[in-house]
């Protein structure tokens, strides 16, 4: 691109994103499509984006809820999102959904499933779902997921990272989400197993599924309680039927609703933010990168000492810089 | 070149994965079809949003464009391609994806495939076209054509 076609390009997607910022749901599909771009021909743009959905233009943290939902494969996490996505809508929330689903490492190919079971009105402008591969990056999320949701909280209510997570790749949603729920169903082990999965560390809300199944469901909710106590977590669990007779799924968006109004969003977001430049500059620069800033410690001492506002790929730049530096 | 390679050059020129939803429009649940294609699609190294059965022309239309897809291909057995195809074409356009190009296959007479493509359809498989790779180097081929990428040497 010469010089006059990159400044042209990159005044489009900062269009894109001061929409968003206007609450413009219709252009969320146009900005996913570039945040998902991977070209370096690209990153101009992707950074103008953003930076029209950075606390510094929105005079302040992005009004959306962003709630991770995880657990492993068959859990019931896209017909709870039905259900939940139904709640929020009678609430008068607008809700953006990004489900992720990992990626075959032989072909690199994704088969996204989420759609056929997240049942919305395609006349609904309030409700937008995006599905992503996961990629490469271990961690369950894809490269572009926390880009995306930072986006869609400038202009939806609710947004939703929805991530396959089976015990130690949960806390890449944790970072990027406000609030975390973690699927569990029915049947799937003991205090025990719950002790020993690492999906413990990560809940602020825990949801057993498939309540509907009475005696083995109210088992779990019982056995989630018991581990939660001998952690000292205090996270609620709640115990919900997403299909006919629909339970316990008003109370779910009432529990995620009260841990977001405990959050101090302002640390958390920041948090976010820079956790997540840290995975991005991890990402691009490998384990050599981060031995060049003098390892992970030094590195998120280096985003502490960084204005709280600053978006990912300004920190990312900030990063590249320092990792330069003469030492 | 071998699809794989293909798909991973398409893509390396979009500069994201190769996007495609995959679906059933209408009263038709016969999904074998469509899941083939789907699970092949992924081996291929494309990103496949599979929608499922009797979805409605208006549901694919806004699923296609939300998810940014660079490719639809519709799955139809049930006789009423011809109404149900221009009604998803009809309804892209007013979602707004009147660009993303949609294939179909099924059971489709051949009288039948060229009044498709007359309406707008890039492509129409018939139960003659029973070749998965050879459908699929298609769709790649198409849509590097309507994103201008140049053929693989």
């Amino acid at each position: 691109m010469s010089g006059g076609d990159e400044a042209r390009a990159a005044a489009a997607a900062a269009e894109l994103g001061a929409r968003l910022r206007e609450r413009d749901l219709g252009a969320a599909p146009t900005a996913l499509n570039l945040l998902e771009n991977r070209s370096p021909a690209r990153r101009g743009e992707i950074a103008a984006l953003l930076a029209e959905v950075a606390p510094g233009r929105l005079g302040g943290e992005a009004p959306a809820h962003v709630v991770g939902v995880t657990g492993p494969p068959g859990a019931g996490k896209s017909t709870l999102l039905s259900a939940l996505v139904r709640v929020w809508r009678e609430r008068g929330r607008s809700v953006g959904v990004l489900a992720v689903d990992p990626s075959s490492k032989r072909s690199g190919g994704a088969l996204l499933g989420d759609r056929a079971r997240i049942d919305a009105d395609p006349t609904d402008r309030g409700v937008f779902i995006r599905s992503m591969a996961a990629g490469e990056r271990l961690g369950g999320l894809a490269p572009a997921t926390r880009a995306a949701a930072q986006a869609l909280a400038a202009a939806f209510d609710v947004v939703v990272v929805e991530t396959v997570g089976v015990g130690q790749s949960e806390t890449e949603v944790a970072e990027a989400a406000d609030t975390v729920a973690v699927v569990v169903q029915p049947g799937s082990g003991d205090v025990l197993q719950f002790l020993k999965a690492g999906i413990m560390e990560v809940p602020d809300v825990l949801v057993v599924t498939k309540a509907d199944l009475g005696a083995v469901a109210d088992r779990a909710v019982r056995d989630l309680r018991a581990a939660l106590r001998s952690l000292g977590d205090g996270a609620p669990v709640v115990a919900v039927s997403s299909i006919q007779p629909v339970a316990g799924v008003e109370a779910l968006a009432d529990a995620l609703d009260e841990h977001r109004a405990r959050l101090d969003l302002h640390t958390a977001r920041t948090r976010a933010r820079r956790l997540g430049a840290l995975a991005d500059y991890v990402a691009e620069h490998g384990e050599r990168g981060l031995r060049a800033l003098g390892g992970r410690r030094a590195a998120e001492r280096f985003l502490a000492e960084q204005d709280a506002a600053r978006e990912g790929p300004a920190l990312v730049r900030a990063l590249e810089a320092r990792a330069a530096e003469p030492r | 070149m071998a699809l794989r390679e293909e798909v991973a050059r398409v893509a390396d020129q979009l500069g994201r994965g190769l996007k495609i939803l995959v679906g059933k429009p209408g009263l038709d649940g016969h999904s074998n079809g469509a899941e083939q294609i789907a699970v092949r699609a992924r081996d291929a190294g494309m990103e496949v949003v599979y929608e499922g059965i009797r979805l409605t022309p208006a549901q694919i239309a806004r699923s296609a464009v939300d998810e940014g897809v660079h490719v639809i291909g519709l799955s139809i057995l049930s006789g009423s391609h011809r109404e149900l195809i221009p009604d998803v074409l009809d309804a892209l356009r007013e979602a707004g994806g009147a660009e993303i190009p949609v294939v179909v296959g099924g059971i489709i007479p051949e009288a039948d495939a060229e009044p498709l493509r007359t309406a707008g359809v890039a492509a129409v498989y018939t139960p003659k076209d029973f070749e998965l790779t050879r459908i699929l180097r298609d769709v790649v081929a198409l849509v590097a054509e309507r994103n201008g990428i140049a053929t693989a040497a």
